[in-house]
């Protein structure tokens, strides 16, 4: 960076800079700040709790309760099945589409494409009452293994919603690479799928991790779907458990919110930040695209 | 020359994703669409009949339509109110965050970040405990404030300005401004620093705002931060050659390409917002409710939907809404389309 003298003036402007920043990161932070407090305050109230506990008032009995007296663990290891084998899915069967729709000429490639779009614009309400309906109706078909109140039901939910966001992402990725890789494979006299496998996987991985990374935070964070699906408390999600467990039981149960709050967010809190990058950029063309 | 096996392979290739999105994206749908046409509830639960466009007429006739239309109105003022604190927080930000004097851009970027890097129902869950009113943290804070001297001197000031300008506005009869502060003297009035965040109507719909804007501020910002590093530091060289002055230069340039850059942007986050579920349901379930009345007072659409299916069990009507949605949902998405140009394949 070049070394510029600065002005006075200049200096003053920075230094009200940096007050209004650090208060605006204050009053931003202070929910936070207030429910890690939270966690480690004795007593399940959220009264009187104090602006800045002392030392010796803290204690780690809220996350032990919270790993001992609770259904956390179960609602958290539901969740995180769901999200594995739903971004999995959604994974496998998205990346030969997107290969195909990048790479491969054929009939109805256009409106294929045309059609992901659109399936993009259907929000989750519109689909919620006839979700439900299917569920209900794979229930009684398959005597309670798939359909409601199932992992698996789940499961299928958020693969299939994902579909169109993934397909036109790696399409996209794919659609940025040079040909000549795979044409130099062509020559060598490899198939397709051949090629497919040896060359593009390899060069797809660092997209497809992005994907997966996606695909497993909305999941993670969703309340409507599983709220209408996973109606039993051992099924339950964090997402609704969390809510059973604090609503209406403030004053009991705030504390072990609170630490619930702080492990349930700590997963993505760390894929988050180590993505952050991607995940601006890979937002914003999400966001572009609706 | 192409053989068969070539010419059926992409079919194969993109079989597995078009197999799982028929049945679980399109036909869903396609479903959600007849049952909009259908008498499905909880008394319709194993048999229900096409009932045509009955759902619809219910939607905007008789007592419902009075529900649909301040959900309606609601659902508008949340979206764009959302939209606009977001757009003026984050600009508010991005600018000194884009100063390349300032020290520490990456520390101040990361603290902001964080609010959109929790999982959101973990965060709409936390500011319903703080916003509780006997014993949140906001009233905790409020009430030590009231107790200091000097903030119980302005509240008086304030109570005693509300009342000058309601004599004045009394007297002139432009009841509509009077009753507004004579609301606004009732609240000072009885103010002692607790605010009730979620019990009251318009304080409730105030909270699920500043929670969304809390939520959604981040995104802006990094967004736009990203959009004026986009513009070429070439245009301001060659703008302060020809003698422009800064302010000349921010609207000349900064101000029309910015809003190029975050016109989709803006309309995608307005449809976000418009179908905003887990901010309202989470925090306030879309209430506090009124006496006779089915829709709560911080309901929009999709959670009012929500609440017809699965509080209610009336499908039909709840598919209607959905129905209406996604109309709108689609129109802003078309708009979109044209101005970022994704149909050009």
């Amino acid at each position: 960076m070049e070394k510029t003298r600065l002005s006075i003036n200049d200096k003053i402007k920075l230094a009200f800079m940096h007050a209004g920043l650090i208060l605006a990161v204050i009053i931003v932070l202070f929910p936070v700040y207030w429910v890690i407090a939270a966690s480690f305050k004795q007593g399940g109230s959220l009264f009187s709790q104090n602006l800045f506990p002392s030392i010796k008032e803290l204690t780690l009995e809220n996350y032990r309760k919270l790993f001992f007296e609770t259904k956390f663990f179960l609602w958290m290891k539901n969740t995180l099945i769901i999200c594995f084998f739903s971004s999995a899915l959604a994974m496998f069967v998205t990346v030969t589409a997107g290969y195909a729709f990048s790479r491969m000429k054929f009939v109805g490639r256009k409106w294929g494409l045309m059609t992901m779009i659109i399936m993009q614009m259907f929000p989750a309400a519109m689909a919620m009452v006839a979700i439900y309906k299917l569920l209900l109706y794979l229930s009684n078909m398959t005597g309670g293994l798939v359909g409601l109140n199932t992992i698996s039901g789940m499961v299928l939910v958020y693969a299939g919603g994902g579909i169109p966001f993934n397909t036109w992402i790696i399409k996209g990725y794919l659609d940025g690479l040079p040909k000549e890789l795979e044409e130099s494979a062509y020559i060598d006299g490899a198939t397709q799928t051949q090629t497919f496998v040896k060359i593009i996987l390899p060069l797809l991985m660092p997209i497809l991790a992005v994907v997966t990374i996606f695909n497993f935070i909305g999941p993670y964070a969703d309340f409507l779907f599983p709220s209408i699906v996973m109606t039993g408390e051992d099924k339950f999600t964090l997402a609704v458990g969390m809510r059973a467990f604090i609503s209406g039981a403030f004053s009991t149960n705030w504390t072990q919110f609170a630490a619930a709050s702080i492990i349930g967010a700590i997963p993505i809190l760390v894929v988050f930040f180590s993505l952050q990058k991607f995940m601006v950029e890979g937002l914003t063309k999400g966001a572009l695209k609706g | 020359m192409i053989g068969k096996k070539e010419r059926f392979l992409p079919y194969l290739y993109i079989a597995p994703a078009v197999v799982l999105m028929i049945f679980l994206t399109l036909l869903p749908n396609i479903y959600s669409l007849y049952i909009a046409f259908t008498n499905y509830s909880l008394y319709h639960f194993q048999h229900y009949d096409f009932v045509g466009l009955r759902n619809f007429v219910k939607v905007f006739s008789g007592s419902e339509l009075q529900e649909f239309m301040s959900v309606f109105a609601w659902t508008m003022v949340w979206a764009l109110a959302s939209v606009f604190g977001m757009v003026l927080i984050g600009l508010l930000l991005a600018f000194p965050l884009n100063n390349r004097y300032l020290k520490g851009k990456d520390f101040y970027r990361t603290m902001f970040v964080i609010p959109w890097a929790i999982p959101a129902f973990i965060t709409v869950l936390m500011w319903q405990g703080i916003l509780n009113s006997d014993l949140g943290a906001v009233n905790v804070l409020l009430m030590g404030l009231y107790k200091i001297p000097i903030f119980h001197g302005l509240f008086g000031m304030l109570d005693g300005m509300t009342v000058f300008f309601y004599n004045i506005f009394h007297g002139m009869h432009i009841d509509f401004i009077a009753n507004l502060l004579n609301g606004f003297h009732n609240f000072l009035a009885g103010f002692n620093g607790k605010i009730p965040w979620l019990d009251n109507g318009n304080w409730a719909r105030v909270s699920v705002l500043i929670v969304n804007i809390w939520l959604g501020f981040p995104f802006m910002m990094s967004i736009i931060i990203g959009a004026l590093q986009a513009i070429p530091s070439e245009l301001y060289e060659a703008a302060s050659v020809d003698g422009a002055t800064p302010t000349t230069q921010f609207f000349a340039i900064t101000v029309p390409l910015l809003r190029s850059a975050m016109l989709p942007v803006i309309i995608s986050s307005f449809a976000f917002n418009f179908n905003q579920f887990g901010s309202i349901y989470l925090l306030t379930a879309g209430g506090p409710t009124v006496m006779g009345r089915t829709a709560g007072q911080t309901d929009i659409l999709v959670t009012y939907s929500y609440k017809l299916a699965f509080n209610m069990f009336r499908f039909g009507l709840a598919c209607a809404y959905a129905v209406f949605i996604f109309i709108i949902i689609a129109s802003l998405s078309s708009v979109n389309f044209k101005l970022t140009g994704a149909f050009d394949d």
